[in-house]
């Protein structure tokens, strides 16, 4: 057994070791510092800070703080869930077409645990918009809002000078293109796929970009090559890349592109899926997220499904048995505010 | 540091007392898991006992072990998994003690793990039992706790947890 020398004054002692000078809690008799409840905190869900809040007054006061919010911000990102939208339009009176939407909610961890479920009503005939992390966003015919599903919190945006949102007057620019409503957000870019002609739909005119800091319209130029064009589905995000899902007529594949580089517009074809054995007339396969090697899918609304990448498989996931869905997201448990 | 080289060939031991004044002798390289520890021996701080006054016998025991296991070469992942599992079934108070003590010793792993597993304890439980866990009396009066009950009804519904570990 040998021991060291000191060669440094004591004095650097007493620095190492009284850095633990933080605000105290008395507990069982035993002291646990604020830093260690607020980590304790940024690991449970927002629901359950939500009934956490009424223990005492310093534990809402963690609760609250900014600094502990975005602690608790980073690490629920960093465990995504699932949110499922169901939508349901009642006529209330057919002479003057009034109608509301129910939406119901539900979050499901990637595990199967069901978290929570509610629901709303909206007035009129209700569409989501692109929506990412906290807040899922919609549009009905009476105007915007957005929700927190984690803190159940719906705000009504002021109504707006326009009427509608495919003409990107909604973004108070003047854009060339008529866009399709359903988009994708990567970093500050809302990308849509837009068409030149209002009322053709089947050809695509190119994909409208929105940068959301210089409040710019801009056009991503298309994948060349064998792309085609009219079998183009839609777009999404797959780690943080711009992705152009489209197929051909007869359904049997799907092809995944990527955009490499966006800014000399280098389009890969990355994955070719044989989706011949899904019966797709009336519903897509949607990649929803590429986590280790494989593709989560939103097959037909109705249920998720693995794709291995590299052995070219899809596999189920069984525990869900939630029934059909209108949308289905990957969403972060968040405490954000909307002050309502 | 300098002197660092040195440890390669030989082994050395540190002293811990806990608060309760027993002393705990351990390898270094096991010891310095903990970067206050490290800070300390790397400052020349610890040729002689290292006495941790906000470490109790029975705590400092479970963080030993703790910090045995996570630094043996024989233990594979499968063993250090059961080992961690076995680990957060203890008491939710003992937890507690282990998360204090983990984060006086700055051994991150082990803040982890403890933390993960007092989250999970709590997170369904209602207010009253986490109360008594905690020992913690209420300073609301009883309409400020109504209210705050009120502003989010729907997060005291459902299946919710009384027991008190």
């Amino acid at each position: 057994m040998k021991k060291r020398k000191s060669l440094k004054s004591s004095k650097s002692r007493a620095t190492s070791s009284s850095s633990s000078s933080k605000a105290k809690m008395i507990i069982n008799s035993s002291v646990l510092s604020k830093d260690v409840m607020m980590d304790i905190f940024s690991r449970i869900p927002t629901k359950a800070l939500c009934r956490l809040r009424c223990v005492c007054k310093e534990w809402r006061s963690i609760i609250s703080n900014p600094f502990f919010k975005s602690l608790h911000r980073a690490r629920s990102s960093q465990k995504p869930k699932f949110l499922f939208l169901q939508e349901k339009n009642y006529h209330r009176c057919m002479v003057y077409s009034i109608s509301t939407t129910r939406v119901t909610m539900l979050s499901v961890d990637f595990d199967g645990t069901h978290n929570f479920e509610f629901t709303f009503t909206l007035d009129g005939y209700v569409n989501m918009l692109p929506s990412k992390w906290e807040l899922i966003c919609f549009v009905s015919t009476e105007g915007f809002y957005v929700c927190n599903p984690s803190t159940q919190e719906l705000v009504k945006l002021p109504n707006p000078s326009f009427r509608d949102v495919k003409d990107g007057s909604a973004f108070g620019s003047k854009c060339p293109y008529f866009l399709r409503l359903w988009g994708v957000l990567i970093e500050n870019n809302f990308y849509w796929i837009g068409y030149g002609d209002k009322y053709d739909d089947t050809k695509i005119g190119a994909i409208v970009s929105f940068d959301l800091g210089k409040e710019e319209f801009g056009t991503v130029v298309l994948p060349e090559g064998r792309f085609d064009s009219e079998g183009v589905w839609f777009l999404v995000e797959l780690k943080g890349m711009l992705c152009l899902v489209d197929s051909p007529e007869d359904l049997s594949t799907m092809d995944i592109w990527v955009l490499k580089d966006s800014k000399n517009y280098m389009w890969v074809r990355e994955h070719r899926l044989d989706i011949s054995s899904f019966n797709l007339i009336f519903g897509f396969i949607i990649p929803l997220d590429h986590i280790e090697g494989k593709i989560l899918m939103d097959v037909k609304f109705e249920s998720l499904e693995w794709y291995d990448v590299e052995n070219k498989c899809f596999k189920r996931i069984d525990n869900l048995r939630l029934g059909q869905w209108s949308w289905s997201l990957i969403y972060t448990d968040g405490l954000f505010s909307l002050g309502s | 540091m300098a002197e660092a080289s040195s440890s390669i060939t030989e082994k050395f031991f540190l002293t811990l007392k806990s608060s309760d004044g027993d002393e705990f002798v351990l390898e270094e390289s096991i010891a310095i898991q903990s970067i206050t520890i490290k800070n300390m021996v790397e400052d020349g701080c610890s040729s002689s006992v290292i006495p941790l006054s906000k470490v109790d016998t029975e705590t400092l025991i479970k963080v030993i072990e703790y910090m045995k296991m996570h630094s043996s070469t024989s233990s594979n992942e499968e063993e250090i998994e059961n080992f961690d599992k076995k680990f957060v079934s203890n008491s939710i108070n003992t937890i507690l003690n282990i998360l204090e003590a983990a984060n006086f010793l700055d051994i991150n792993n082990l803040l982890e793990l403890c933390a993960e597993a007092v989250a999970n304890r709590i997170k369904n439980k209602t207010p009253e039992a986490v109360r008594k866990i905690f020992n913690i009396t209420s300073d609301f009066t009883p309409e400020e706790e109504a209210e705050i009950r009120n502003e989010t009804p729907w997060a005291f519904e459902g299946n919710l947890d009384h027991s008190l570990d």
